[in-house]
């Protein structure tokens, strides 16, 4: 108790963004469950490959504990590290400090919520099969963008508010139904390709959110901003991954005569790709973070 | 003498006439003043002394005079409070169509001054704050900051904007480390963060309360520690709405006077702009008020000439309209009126309140209550 209350005392007095994020504290708790899954799979000795692997993990308790588990800290760590906000406060926060923040949340739940690659890790290592490599590494990805999904939706529950938060969240599920309803009622009017139409007038209207927010600090209410802004923070990737599509798209059309026909994405391949995506989603972060402030000062 | 020497020897004065609910907290502020934590720790240590052992007066002198000295000794940076900290000119705000308008009001603000803001419920004394604290956006004018350091962004200045709105919203943790973070997040030297938290919690009455949860609290100490908070970040302006909400009379004064003395901090003094509906007590401490009727400001000096010479009293008297008008038969009574709880009287300017008072004495009337509102803003409330 004494070691967590000088150690509290200490992160809060020199860092307090590390001391609200709580991040040495859920990376403590996450290291030795991480261990504990490895070993466990370094002891599954049953499955030949990977796939029964899974099929034992699934079916045994294990997945089940990691979820629980992964639950509980990820509730407890919520609970925690809500109770405060410096940026909600207006105390002064850097734009590497606000940034630290999302990168934070992003390692916290990434770590929260992976025992299951601890896991596999850990089986892999004990029965050296060549065969797991790809489909482990694939596994990953799903984890990192959960991780970077989630911790998106915390940062922008924290930089704004919950109304705002789930206005921007129904309005991108209402704005994905309009994009739907329009391809069906193109697709049955027309006979050309719906895919083109329904692509390009999402990537439209993407465009149009993304760019209020930062070019046009005059329009619209706070409230009207603040879902702009939210939706930005969330349907970032997904945009570049649009545009990605479009041109991937494009290009197989053009060479569809042509053995050898691969758009962009075909030739990036999953793992660049979704790496490429990463990057470019923590870069916007970063870039976008002086938007949030402005944001946030904004009168009503 | 120096502007620290003088409230260094007030607060002497009021240990040696044992004054020591004022003075205690006259001494803190004194201490605060200082900026050095040897005397901080020292006067973190007596505050907890004080608290151990509550009957001992004499000690307690003893103690505080010896404290005093080490501070008198201490060397205080004061800086210039000429410029002003916030400069609004012709503010005005409209909601929907013509149904409620703000202003135009101009008004400015320098450290060390208190402005009060008074008026009855919805005639715009809430928006006008959260205007200067850029909450809410004005409709037309403009108001201009001169803080001590530049702000880059609108985020940066609003750091800097201490407003404190009516309903306060819930501290969640411990209350100490939620003042902790505001230090570190300010930028506080690490090693003094504890001290200086200690400190606003000795001086602003919180000692014995600083471990307890955030809903453990009664409003007013809830008002107090929201104010510890903001003063923790150690603004050159505060901005209270309604900080007398909810406290008892005896609260309102010794908050107010708090108030007052932390403006006039040598070190760090601050322009203070609060609104209330207590309007005697705000007069009290304010250099200038603000009434505001129908989003409408009502400077003092631009009444009439006739309302701005005359004698205003307010009368509580068990009497008669017609007893009350031949005991002033002698006296210029220009107008009498009476609202069912008191009597207004109005006399012309060359009469005095001792003269009225002198009448009063010889007459046989029944009076529970008098008090002279000509110069306060209370008759634009009775008007």
């Amino acid at each position: 108790m004494r070691f967590i209350h000088k150690t509290n005392q200490y992160l809060i007095e020199r860092f307090p963004t590390v001391w609200n994020t709580k991040i040495v504290w859920m990376i403590l708790i996450s290291i030795p469950i991480h261990f504990l899954f490895f070993l466990m799979g370094l002891n599954t000795e049953l499955p030949t490959d990977f796939y029964a692997f899974e099929i034992k993990y699934y079916t045994s308790g294990w997945s089940f504990f990691g979820s629980i588990i992964s639950t509980l800290m990820l509730i407890g760590w919520v609970v925690a590290m809500f109770k405060n906000n410096a940026f909600k406060n207006f105390y002064p926060m850097s734009n590497t400090q606000l940034f630290g923040q999302f990168l934070s949340y992003f390692v916290i739940i990434f770590c929260s919520i992976s025992f299951y690659l601890s896991c596999a890790y850990g089986f892999y290592t004990g029965s050296q099969n060549e065969v797991v490599t790809k489909v482990f590494s694939e596994f990953n990805y799903t984890y990192i963008w959960r991780a970077f999904g989630f911790a998106a939706l915390i940062f922008s529950f924290r930089v704004t508010n919950l109304r705002t938060l789930l206005f921007a969240l129904v309005s991108l599920c209402v704005l994905g139904l309009i994009v739907g309803l329009f391809t069906l009622v193109y697709s049955l009017s027309t006979f050309d390709n719906s895919a083109y139409f329904s692509m390009y007038l999402a990537s439209i209207i993407g465009t149009i959110i993304l760019f209020i927010p930062i070019f046009m600090p005059r329009l619209g209410s706070k409230l009207f901003r603040g879902i702009l802004l939210n939706m930005s923070i969330l349907g970032f990737v997904p945009y570049i991954f649009l545009v990605l599509g479009i041109i991937s798209m494009h290009q197989k059309d053009a060479c569809i005569s042509q053995i050898d026909c691969q758009g962009l994405l075909d030739k990036l391949g999953f793992a660049n790709t979704s790496w490429l995506l990463l990057i470019i989603g923590f870069v916007f972060i970063f870039a976008y973070i002086p938007i949030i402030k402005r944001w946030r000062a904004l009168p009503e | 003498m120096n502007r620290h020497q003088q409230r260094v020897k007030d607060v002497l004065t009021f240990f040696e006439n044992k004054d020591l609910f004022l003075g205690f907290r006259r001494l803190l502020d004194c201490a605060m003043d200082t900026q050095n934590m040897a005397i901080y720790q020292q006067a973190i240590e007596l505050t907890d002394w004080k608290e151990k052992h509550p009957n001992d007066k004499e000690t307690l002198i003893n103690r505080a005079i010896d404290l005093l000295e080490n501070i008198s000794k201490v060397n205080v940076n004061e800086p210039s409070t000429d410029n002003y900290v916030l400069h609004a000119k012709q503010i005005t705000k409209k909601y929907g169509n013509h149904r409620f308008a703000l202003g135009p009001i101009s008004l400015t603000l320098r450290k060390r001054e208190v402005f009060g803001l008074v008026g009855e419920n919805g005639n715009g004394k809430t928006t006008l704050l959260r205007i200067l604290a850029k909450e809410l956006a004005a409709t037309s004018g403009e108001i201009n900051y001169g803080f001590s350091s530049p702000s880059y962004s609108d985020y940066d200045l609003k750091t800097k904007l201490a407003y404190i709105p009516q309903r306060t919203e819930k501290w969640y943790g411990s209350l100490m480390d939620n003042l902790r973070f505001v230090l570190s997040s300010y930028g506080e030297k690490p090693e003094e963060i504890e001290l200086r938290v200690l400190m606003i919690v000795a001086r602003l009455g919180l000692w014995n309360y600083k471990h307890l949860k955030w809903s453990e609290l009664s409003s007013g100490y809830k008002m107090r520690f929201e104010l510890a908070r903001t003063l923790l970040r150690k603004p050159e302006i505060l901005l209270l709405d309604e900080p007398l909400a909810n406290l008892d009379i005896l609260a309102q004064q010794i908050i107010l006077e708090d108030l007052k003395s932390i403006a006039n901090s040598v070190n760090n003094p601050i322009a203070l702009i609060l609104s209330s509906q207590q309007l005697y007590e705000v007069e009290k401490i304010s250099d200038h008020v603000v009434f505001l009727k129908n989003g409408q400001y009502n400077e003092p000096e631009q009444n009439s000439e006739e309302t701005k010479k005359s004698l205003i009293l307010e009368l509580d008297s068990n009497n008669t309209r017609e007893e009350l008008l031949e005991i002033f038969a002698t006296l210029p009574l220009s107008k009498l009126t009476f609202n069912g709880g008191i009597y207004l009287l109005y006399f012309s300017p060359e009469t005095t309140f001792t003269e009225v008072l002198l009448t009063l004495g010889q007459s046989k009337v029944s009076m529970t209550y008098i008090r002279d509102i000509s110069a306060s803003t209370r008759r634009f409330f009775i008007n």
